[in-house]
């Protein structure tokens, strides 16, 4: 009997394991047909109107490294409290944008994050803007044509530059770029007509991105393409848009390409009706353009601006950008998901008792806290009826001895009881199920705020939305030996399991033989399967197994009446 | 054909409460207020009064399982009815 649990205990945690690296490790595979049903793309509104030009179409065979490309050209650099970078004169394009507050790795001397990179490099990813003819009877600036500094020297909040290009044909357009003190550049870009000939230009912006990066490939969290027209959120994976392009028609919205923490992004000005396109051609594409032309009468000049996002999504930052810069469902940029309205509410919970207190982990168990006491009443309601349990109980143990063969008469009959009694113990189902989604909700703000990254706890716990680091296996540090991933089964895992099962065994077995086994090794499953969580994640569990048990202790303390 | 729709989403639906009814519920140790259970309920209402009529029917039945009187909570035997029949 006990070797069969063990072989059953090694073929389920086996299956789980191949199933988790096949489903959730490299769900790529998978998830390649799921948005394909989505519907098709709509129709394109004005035929004449020109296309954002598809600028980068030449694939450079050879790149170079990072460092060699930023020599290529010279460049203006750019500097505020959170960026560091420049710009290219040559094309007048960002394509040098350092994020010098965030790390790549937990060592602070590990690099900073860099967002965009030069055009020629592996991994090419910048954000251009220019204009676009219907007829190409004028010229117009691209990606080569070199630009002049006209005024200031660096791009800091303070001071703004403005670069320029003369045509020879008579049109000089230029370029206004300001920045502020996180992550928002805005653009002005105005054209000056010496000729007699009243001109016609399209304005438009694109981000491009040569290489797909290393995502983290999870179905709960989208990286790809991102934007909102009109207030509806469009995503797309990587995959869907080599497959077919995507396009969208609107007045107001912000497109743009999003990793899990950082967001390049363009928003065209509120009130102009523009088309958007998401597409592939040797590097992904993100691109609206302005469908009513921007008219210039001879000897005088006009302008059109945008915005572009180029940063960490931070929760305040994001939202403070929705709301002051009135930027259209801008705070969609962070994927809350389906439960958005319980997400972030508590993400702001957290945040808040976050600050008062210095450390993420404390304010989840906090958090955890706050929950159980909301659900305390409600699951517990008969605090009141608790005394009158008391006395009941002779009437409950003679129905228990009564129908002692038959549960179901036995339930039924307890239920009368209380019925008339006006007393009960039971929670209902209303209460239990309520959880669910604040569990998932807790799951999904660890996993994609910005502020859960490199958030430690206590101990070895250096980053709550990464999975505990230790292992079992190594005897947690003390062999010198790196367990394969799906060995790494650390310290909290195993004490979420312990809790778990300690919480079982204070509720009574299921009748069902199969169903007990099953629930037996649920403590042992879930152990394996946390262990790859965000280390909050399995912290969480584990408070609220202990708050269960404490609570479950509590009452049937005061009743004495096992719950039946 | 609606019919066939119906019935199918009313059996992947009812699968699914089997199978929460199988592997989670022991868990919360028979909380449910009613008899028949909320997710006997559920599956019972699906089959009477069709998927999108029995989801109604279901989802308010566990809106009624809770101890809070004056929210609507109630306990006790409340079975399926169908008028019509």
């Amino acid at each position: 009997m006990e070797n069969r649990n063990v072989i059953i205990a090694v073929i389920l945690s086996t299956a789980i394991l191949i199933g988790w690296s096949m489903f959730v490790e490299n769900p790529n595979e998978i998830n390649k047909n799921k948005f394909d049903t989505q519907t098709k793309t709509e129709v394109q509104t004005n035929i004449q109107k020109p296309d954002a030009p598809q600028t980068t179409k030449a694939n450079p065979t050879k790149t170079i490294s990072r460092s060699e490309a930023l020599k290529e050209s010279d460049r203006v650099l750019i500097e505020n409290s959170n960026l560091s970078g420049s710009i290219s004169l040559k094309g007048a394009l960002i394509d040098d944008i350092v994020l010098k507050n965030y790390r790549e790795t937990l060592d602070k001397n590990s690099k900073p994050i860099i967002l965009l990179n030069p055009k020629k490099t592996d991994d090419a990813y910048f954000v251009e803007s220019g204009w676009a003819t219907a007829k190409s009877d004028i010229k117009v600036p691209d990606n080569n044509s070199v630009w002049q500094i006209k005024e200031g020297k660096k791009l800091t909040p303070n001071s703004p530059i403005t670069l320029e290009w003369n045509n020879r044909e008579g049109i000089i357009f230029s370029k206004k770029i300001e920045i502020d003190d996180k992550y928002l550049f805005k653009i002005t870009e105005t054209i000056r007509n010496e000729k007699n000939k009243t001109t016609e230009l399209f304005h438009y912006s694109q981000v491009t991105r040569n290489s797909k990066p290393h995502t983290d490939a999870f179905y709960i969290l989208h990286e790809g393409l991102i934007g909102v027209t009109d207030k509806n959120l469009k995503e797309e994976t990587y995959a869907t848009i080599e497959k077919e392009k995507k396009t969208y028609t609107g007045k107001s919205g912000w497109f743009g390409i999003t990793d899990k923490y950082w967001m390049s992004a363009i928003i065209p000005e509120n009130g102009k009706s523009f088309k958007a396109e998401y597409s592939f051609a040797n590097a992904y594409k993100a691109n609206f353009i302005i469908l009513e032309p921007t008219v210039t009468s001879p000897q005088k000049s006009a302008s059109s601006s945008f915005k572009i996002f180029l940063g960490a999504k931070e929760v305040h930052t994001v939202d403070g950008y929705a709301e002051k810069e009135k930027i259209d469902r801008f705070d969609l940029a962070i994927d809350w998901g389906w439960f958005y309205f319980i997400t972030k509410p508590l993400f702001f919970v957290i945040d808040y008792i976050f600050k008062l207190i210095g450390n993420f982990g404390i304010a989840i168990i906090i958090l955890t806290v706050i929950v159980r006491i909301i659900f305390f009443p409600l699951s517990n309601y008969s605090f009141k009826s608790m005394a009158k349990m008391k006395v009941l109980q002779p009437e409950m143990l003679r129905i228990k001895e009564l129908y002692k063969d038959d549960v179901k008469r036995t339930q039924q009959e307890m239920m009368a009881l209380y019925k008339r009694e006006k007393v009960n113990p039971l929670s209902g189902c209303l209460p239990i199920l309520i959880q669910i989604p604040i569990f998932f909700a807790v799951y999904k703000m660890l996993f994609v705020t910005l502020e859960m990254r490199h958030a430690p706890f206590f101990g070895w716990i250096k980053d709550l939305s990464a999975a505990d680091p230790t292992t079992i296996f190594n005897l947690f540090g003390l062999i010198p030996w790196n367990p394969p991933s799906f060995l790494m089964i650390g310290v909290w895992p195993i004490l979420m399991g312990i809790t778990m099962y300690l919480q079982q065994k204070l509720n009574p077995t299921p009748p069902d033989p199969i169903q007990a086994k099953i629930f037996a090794f649920f403590p042992l499953i879930l152990t394996v399967m946390l262990a790859t969580f965000p280390s909050g994640l399995v912290v969480y569990w584990t408070v609220s197994n202990v708050l269960t048990m404490a609570q479950q202790y509590y009452i049937m303390r005061k009743t004495t009446v096992k719950t039946v | 054909m609606i019919k066939k729709i119906d019935n199918f989403f009313s059996f992947i639906l009812t699968k699914v409460i089997k199978i929460y009814k199988f592997l989670l519920s022991p868990f919360f140790h028979n909380a449910c207020h009613y008899d028949p259970t909320c997710s006997e309920y559920f599956i019972q209402s699906l089959k009477e009064f069709g998927f999108i009529k029995g989801c109604f029917k279901g989802i308010l039945r566990i809106l009624r399982c809770h101890p809070i009187k004056f929210l609507g909570g109630g306990f006790g035997y409340d079975p399926v009815v169908n008028k019509k029949k």
